[in-house]
């Protein structure tokens, strides 16, 4: 008998449920108990966003599975999801305040605690301005949580200084977005999954970073011999294993495949000039200002990147070229990219030369073709970049640059005109060069762990030890919270209600099923208490949010009216209607409309039927790029340069990091699971067999890497995955040695801020053996 | 404890791969109605042992492409 998978879904279930009744306490203690409820959530790892249902039992979460009825991730979970129900409940959670006192950190109420906090930033507001203080917040933050913080230190404080972790992964998809169709976020969804022809994976290691999305990928890929993969990536991660067409560019040089490729489409005819004509313009910067070209321009331009003369300079065969540029025109296409063209000083350029192929051959605003940045993390797009909670953006789309969307958000936030400064505030790497020279003098961490992830983290590990005032708000013990003045522990996932956006524009509600642990509070009961401490103290004006935003609900009522009239528009989800639904994807800008799958498409956006953006005259399925200048996106002229750091004799090997399947980030939940943290115990560094021999390493041996910022010792892996003359370590640990981030540049792409981790020049030799 | 498995093999290889499975003491294949699909039940002492096996056993075997664990019980 064959059964489908929702079947498949209740029987797991049912023989699980069968299976703990009749073995072991917890069993037991469930057959005393009614059955336990399941409710539908969302998992809070990566940006995919996938439906999860959750059983609970007297307040504890007892189970889970992936959510059949969940419209994209159709029941699908990963490793990581399936255990965070250990997670949450783990012993090693975070369970009171602390306050260092003589050198350590020692319990304090929370009353202690938020009195100091409040203290320490009226302080540093009064006797340094407001520029003194910064928030560095998280897109594992709830979209509540990052716009309000970003509304109090913006509105309330007056500062800029505000920031967060999605500068360090998708900044750069960011700058490619707005810079190429005036907008951000992705005009596609994963819908187009079941439509493509052809996926065009770059800078993704989609198979352990997105793994449900990779799944889909591969089910579309069983379903017809006609579907395409192309790969393109330095080293060949398990995406390769599918892949049609595999591309291994020189590390930081893969802007010259991507012109040749232009190249290649226009030398065959398979550019569309219907589209080209209707939709389209090209520019280039001369003396630092974007300037109109025209076509003419863009193809005198790729003559010195024709497939040959792009093959000497990124090291991939001109047939290779050529064969995905064919592939690619065929279509329908889908791109993904995510780290791998994100973490790069170039990483604006190398987005906007995906959007140029795409552009350029039409595939784009159909079914199945689209460009399509996967996000890093659960809620960094609805989170941070949708609620403009980084130093130089304002809620959905605006710029603190410009003075018509300042006065805007003044007015809905009550605030006194011109409380909003008019110059971006610092970015991540700045905000934290500051923090070490001294100019910022009190610091609010939310829920990530910057001193792991940083690059260069020596230099900024050191910052946040001598900061004058540093105050973190985290579920667990992680480097961070040991450098901090005042540590909060935090609720977690299923322990506090609220949004998250994923990456294909779907805002998804995580209600409340369980109780956290200890005195651990939400991020966003915090943050309003902190708020009206500091009315209190005078420096944020009465009443910004006394009486006026005291929980997430009328929140999420302020959020809602902001995206009023703006490319954003979400008037239509309701509280309510997120309550019942698994997620709705905006635009939908009103309770009836059902979400939209492509932007820019009339009859799919609802923009073009009303409000700013509408146009009577479009036919339906025709596009309107309405966000960009002219209406026409925009063919990038990008040169192409190298990264901030070269190999050279003194530092032979390019070092680039990443991530494994079985942790997320800097392992400060995922560690918590024993399963996962053995699973994948402890840090390696991927080397070419060929170097390996020459260095007498072997699988096992530790390798000491060296840069010219700092240095690791981690045990080696000898496999035929990273290029000859470069070497692979994913990011997750913190043993003694591990942490890679010491050696890793702090050089960030000059338009989107965000740093190079991908690429710096290291020394390897081999240290003792293990 | 067990834990249900999403298997996903090359095409047309559902049967071959289930009865490699079935060979398997505690792994329970079930064949779904998506082609390339196969539904898989691991029941083992612990999540730990569970995870392992799904590693160890279900993912190394030949045409078998991916394998993802949907639903467990803690």
């Amino acid at each position: 008998m064959r059964i489908n998978r929702r079947d498949f879904v209740k029987i797991s279930a049912a023989t699980a449920t069968a299976a703990s009744a009749t073995a072991g306490t917890l069993g037991a203690g469930m057959m005393a108990r009614p059955g336990p409820e399941w409710v539908k959530s969302v998992c809070r790892f990566c940006g995919t966003g996938c439906g999860v249902q959750l059983a609970i039992s007297d307040r504890k979460l007892v189970a889970l599975r992936g959510d059949v009825d969940h419209p994209t991730t159709r029941g699908l979970v990963c490793a990581k999801a399936l255990y965070l129900p250990k997670i949450v409940h783990s012993p090693t959670r975070l369970t009171h305040p602390m306050i260092r006192r003589g050198g350590k950190l020692e319990r304090a109420s929370w009353e202690e605690a938020m009195s100091l906090v409040a203290e320490k930033f009226a302080d540093a507001i009064a006797d340094h301005g407001p520029d003194s203080v910064a928030y560095y917040g998280s897109g594992q933050a709830l979209s509540e949580e990052s716009y309000f913080a970003n509304r109090l230190f913006k509105g309330g404080i007056g500062t800029n200084n505000v920031e967060g972790n999605p500068r360090l992964c998708m900044a750069s998809a960011v700058g490619g977005y707005v810079s190429t169709y005036g907008k951000d976020e992705p005009m596609g969804s994963y819908d187009d999954i079941d439509h493509a022809n052809v996926f065009f994976l770059i800078g993704s290691n989609a198979a352990e970073c997105h793994p449900v999305i990779f799944d889909r990928i591969m089910a579309r890929k069983q379903e017809s011999n006609r579907v395409m993969v192309i790969c393109v990536d330095p080293r060949k991660s398990p995406v390769q294993s599918i892949a049609d067409v595999y591309l291994s560019p020189k590390p930081g040089y893969d802007l010259a495949l991507l012109h040749g490729m232009a190249s290649a489409i226009i030398e065959t005819n398979r550019h569309d000039e219907e589209f080209l004509a209707e939709h389209v313009q090209f520019k280039k910067v001369v003396d630092g200002k974007p300037v109109s070209v025209g076509w003419e321009a863009y193809r005198e331009f790729l003559d010195d990147w024709t497939p040959e003369k792009a093959e000497a300079v990124c090291g991939v065969s001109a047939q290779g070229i050529r064969d995905a540029a064919r592939a690619f025109a065929m279509g329908p296409t889908m791109s993904f990219w995510t780290m791998g063209l994100n973490q790069r000083t170039r990483g604006v350029w190398a987005n906007n030369l995906v959007h140029n192929l795409h552009l350029l051959t039409g595939q784009i605003g159909k079914p199945g073709a689209t460009p399509f940045s996967l996000t890093g993390q659960p809620n960094a797009c609805g989170g941070v970049r949708d609620t403009g909670s980084l130093c130089h953006i304002l809620p959905y789309g605006r710029v603190v640059k410009n003075p018509a969307h300042r006065a805007e958000m003044e007015a809905l936030w009550g605030s006194e005109e011109g409380r909003i400064k008019p110059a971006p505030g610092l970015h991540t790497v700045a905000m934290f060069n500051a923090l070490g020279q001294g100019d910022i003098k009190a610091m609010f961490v939310l829920t990530t762990n910057p001193a792991h992830s940083m690059p260069n983290l020596n230099a900024h590990r050191r910052a946040m030890a001598n900061a004058p005032f540093l105050c973190v708000i985290d579920a667990f013990e992680t480097q961070t919270t040991r450098l901090a003045d005042v540590v909060l522990p935090a609720a977690m996932w299923t322990e506090k209600a609220g949004v998250f956006g994923m990456s294909e524009r779907r805002y998804q509600y995580q209600p409340c099923v369980v109780d956290p642990p200890g005195q651990a509070r939400p991020d966003l009961d915090v943050l309003i208490d902190l708020a009206k401490r500091l009315e209190a103290r005078g420096v944020v004006p009465e009443g910004f949010v006394t009486g006026k935003l005291e929980d997430a609900d009328a929140i999420w009522d302020e959020m809602r009216e902001a995206s009023r009239d703006t490319a954003y528009d979400f008037r239509g989800m309701t509280r309510e209607r997120l309550k019942r639904e698994r997620g709705v994807r905006w635009p939908a800008p009103t309770v009836d409309h059902p979400g939209t799958a492509r932007r820019f498409v009339k009859g799919d956006d609802p923009l073009l039927d009303a409000g700013p953006y509408a146009d009577e005259s479009l036919a339906e399925g025709q596009l309107k790029f309405y966000a960009a200048s002219d209406h026409r996106a925009v063919i990038w002229l990008r040169p192409v340069v190298g990264p901030a750091e070269e190999a050279d004799e003194e530092y032979p090997f390019l070092l680039s990091t990443g991530r494994v399947l079985e942790h997320w980030h800097t392992g400060t939940m995922t560690m918590a699971a024993r399963e996962l943290r053995r699973a994948q115990p402890k840090a390696f560094v991927e080397i070419h067999p060929e170097d390996a021999r020459a260095l007498e390493v072997s699988t096992g041996d530790l390798v000491h890497l060296e840069s010219r910022r700092g240095e690791a010792s981690i045990e080696a892996r000898v496999v035929d995955m990273p290029q000859k003359g470069t070497a692979f370590v994913p990011f997750h640990w913190e043993h003694a040695g591990s942490l890679i981030n010491d050696v890793t540049i702090d050089a960030f792409d000059a338009g989107s801020k965000q740093p190079e981790f991908k690429i710096c020049a290291v020394r390897l030799s081999k240290a003792r053996t293990v | 404890m067990t834990v249900g498995v999403h298997v996903r093999t090359r095409l047309g290889c559902e049967r071959s791969v289930a009865l490699a499975l079935g060979e398997f003491h505690g792994i329970e294949p079930i064949e779904l109605e998506e082609p390339g699909t196969l539904g898989v039940l691991i029941r083992d002492e612990t999540l730990e042992s569970a995870q392992a096996r799904l590693r160890e056993e279900v993912t190394r075997l030949e045409n078998v492409l991916v394998a993802w664990p949907i639903h467990f019980e803690w």
